[in-house]
């Protein structure tokens, strides 16, 4: 269903992230991921929140500032490759749907952390992963 | 260098599917183009789109994209190249004048080509304001690009598959499938083993293979390995190819820039080597991600066949009612007989639903003109199967509809009833080897008034349960173009699933991403045994089969029977042995040995 939709663009440089411009635009934003996960599906995400903290929209997105990028290598059969870069900078946007409950976008990270004394099968890992998240950015939207 | 370097000279949208409040926007952007060359900058953004739309799954939902193309004129041609770099190369240390200033060897790195992305904002957002993503094309043949939300390339050899590779990433949130970092010959020590415990959070990439547990297990066959592939040598990149046939979707060992540790679901997808289709489970979230924008149409769609067949035609008549309503009336031309309707939301939290159906004609119903907002939309329904009503088309805009209108959508062309087939004859060994391929043979007629073509999507799919991959593929290619009152004969190899047991076999025509149609094929019960037990089996059972085949034959021929006359049915049921099936006397029946498979087949939905 149309309706209007807020695009906020952030600016990264290394781990420092910040907001350089929010609009609200009639546009139809993607769907939300599964936001009755607990968030720790992705490493970096950022969700619309009402003001007593539940997530109403859930965006998984590849974290910026990864000292990682990839080019062209030219190769048709191997046609990428990475390189590591030593501050990377850039922007990333994010269109969200403009849900009138909603009061905050939040970003956010997990790290994720191996219990100690405890060896992980691979399905543990995969259904349980332990995390610490960390709220990295909080922007009213309201 | 920068926006003093040229002019923003406008914008096209090329690819107009709809009104870009309700589609996903792609916006490609001219950079290092003088005036003279913004012809080669419409061609270029025009051989992306084609790309795009040529590679699956953006081949089968095109209408929910519009792409969109502004030429920016610049002082000079190509890209910043500078004389030396970070990572030791050299370039010819050109420094063009060009309106988003673009570069080489950002972050030491020669091929990492970018521009000023502020600019580049600033232009889209006056330009486009509902854009999602921007690709900026830099008129420049060396290798280089960068992906995310603004994303460069240049113009080197196999361009645009690189920018739709950085689009599954960045629209998609899907992870590289390839295996290495800086690359496979480059002697990478650190590429051995995926070092996490953890499950990557991308959907397309997993460090299990395990059959139960993987994140795309329902989309993998039974008879399908798992892992499908394993690398003998982890400090290595895996040479070996595919074991199983393209588009088998399993586990594929060597993913996520690791050698070892991580699984990807198919062999090949776009996401690890470009030219690709995307594989089965990127397009599942690819199309995901897409649902809000598919099915959209606008005004100027409406008196022209819209992508399921149909065809709406519309006329408003101003001050043709009370100047405090708007009327909505929906009608059927007489050829249209299967259930229509119309979703109209009052914009106040409710909606009505007029309808027609064989012969009610038309429907109507009129709101307070005040009710009729601009952010509504009308959704268009048809039956598509009995008793089923599904929601076809979505049309916005209705503040166009002034206070005393009446607006008419007469329902002309419904594909429906165009689109119809009958079973012809199926050939199926009995038992099946377990693991083991076996060709099969089934054929179908065209008894609709459309012909059938592989650009249409018409395949044979899978039945009982709808979208199965239990013999190891779920959809058919057509074997050609079919005209109506012809048959497809549609020959391929199945594989039979690992554990012993009986299995559903069943095929029905559909037209992807549209509907199923016609008669499916008579569900076969198929025993599959374990592999080196066919002929013990056989001889263990034979007089208890024998039994069970006549009895069955009663029954079947009982069913047979019941079907009424004038009616589509099958031929009775072949005698026991091979399983083989014809509905009509006069159809050649050839038994599978008898000729080679020529329908192209894949796995997957």
């Amino acid at each position: 269903m149309a309706g209007r939709a807020i695009r906020l663009i952030f600016s990264y440089r290394g781990d420092d992230i910040r907001l350089e411009s929010r609009e609200s635009v009639e546009m139809t934003a993607m769907p939300s991921d599964a936001v009755e996960a607990p968030g720790a599906q992705a490493e970096f995400w950022a969700e619309l929140q009402t003001a007593d903290g539940r997530a109403l929209y859930r965006r998984a997105l590849q974290r910026p500032g990864h000292p990682s990028i990839e080019v062209p290598s030219g190769d048709p059969e191997r046609p990428f490759e990475r390189h590591d870069v030593e501050q990377p900078e850039g922007v990333f946007v994010l269109v969200v749907p403009e849900i009138e409950a909603v009061q905050s976008l939040v970003v956010k990270e997990a790290r994720r952390t191996e219990p100690e004394g405890v060896e992980l099968t691979p399905e543990m890992a995969a259904q349980a992963p332990a995390v610490e998240v960390n709220e990295v950015l909080r922007v009213d939207v309201r | 260098m920068g926006t003093s370097d040229g002019r923003v000279v406008g914008t096209t949208k090329f690819v107009d599917h709809g009104l870009p409040q309700d589609l996903l926007n792609v916006v490609v952007v001219a950079e290092g183009y003088r005036q003279t060359e913004l012809g080669n900058f419409a061609n270029h953004a025009q051989a992306f789109a084609n790309r795009l739309f040529a590679t699956a799954p953006f081949a089968q939902v095109q209408w929910a994209i519009n792409v969109f193309r502004i030429d920016v004129e610049s002082t000079d041609s190509g890209a910043d190249d500078p004389a030396t770099c970070g990572d030791g190369s050299t370039g010819s240390g050109a420094t063009p004048r060009t309106f988003f200033d673009a570069t080489f060897c950002s972050s030491g790195v020669r091929r990492l080509l970018t521009v000023n992305n502020g600019t580049v904002l600033n232009v889209v957002g006056q330009q486009v304001p509902q854009w999602h993503v921007i690709l900026v094309i830099v008129n420049t043949p060396g290798w280089g690009g960068a992906g995310g939300s603004v994303g460069t390339t240049s113009l080197a050899a196999g361009w645009e598959n690189i920018a739709i590779h950085e689009l599954g990433h960045t629209l998609f949130g899907l992870a590289d499938e390839y295996e290495y970092y800086h690359g496979c010959g480059s002697g990478e020590t650190d590429r051995n083993s995926y070092p996490s415990p953890f499950e990557p959070w991308e959907p397309n990439i997993s460090k299990t293979s395990s059959r139960t547990a993987i994140r795309w297990r329902d989309q993998i066959a039974a008879a399908t390995p798992m892992p499908t592939t394993s690398n003998p040598d982890c400090t290595r990149c895996d040479p070996q190819g595919s074991p199983v046939a393209t588009g088998t979707v399993g586990a594929f060992e060597g993913a996520g820039h690791y050698h070892c540790g991580l699984f990807r679901p198919e062999f090949s997808c776009m996401m690890r080597i470009t030219g690709r289709p995307f594989c089965a489970v990127c397009r599942r979230q690819i199309l995901t991600r897409l649902a809000p924008y598919i099915g959209n149409i606008n005004w100027d769609s409406l008196n022209g066949e819209l992508f399921d067949g149909d065809v709406i035609n519309v006329t408003i008549q101003q001050n043709a009612v009370d100047p405090a309503t708007v009327e909505f009336v929906l009608e059927a031309a007489d050829n249209v007989r299967w259930w229509k309707g119309i979703n109209v939301p009052d914009g106040e939290g409710s909606s009505w639903e007029i309808w027609t159906q064989d012969d009610t004609k038309s429907g109507r119903v009129s709101l307070w003109a005040h009710q009729v907002h601009r952010g509504q939309k009308l959704e268009f329904r048809k039956a598509k199967a009995f008793g089923v009503h599904t929601g076809m088309y979505r049309l916005g805009d209705l503040g166009r509809l002034n206070p005393g209108t009446r607006v008419t959508f007469r329902w002309v062309q419904d594909d429906h009833p165009n689109k119809n087939a009958s079973f012809v004859s199926q050939a199926v060994p009995q038992p099946m080897t377990a693991s083991q391929r076996h060709f099969v043979r089934v054929t179908m007629r065209n008894t609709g008034s459309r012909e059938w073509t592989s650009d249409a999507r018409y395949r044979l799919g899978s039945q009982n349960p709808q979208d199965n991959t239990v013999w190891g593929l779920g959809r058919v290619e057509l074997p050609g173009t079919t005209q109506p009152n012809q048959e497809a004969d549609f020959r391929f190899y199945v594989t039979a699933p690992a554990t012993p047991g009986v299995y559903q076999f069943q095929w029905q025509m559909l037209q992807e991403w549209i509907a199923w149609f016609g008669a499916a094929s008579p569900s076969l019960s198929l025993q599959v045994v374990p592999k080196g037990k066919e002929k013990d089996k056989e001889k263990d059972e034979k007089e208890e089969k024998e039994e069970k085949d006549k009895e069955g034959q009663k029954e079947a021929m009982k069913d047979w029977d019941d079907i009424p006359a004038g009616e589509s049915r099958p031929a009775p049921p072949e005698p026991p042995g091979q399983v083989g099936m014809e509905a009509s006397q006069g159809a050649p029946f050839i038994r599978p040995e008898e000729r080679p498979p020529v329908g192209e087949w894949r796995p997957g939905g």
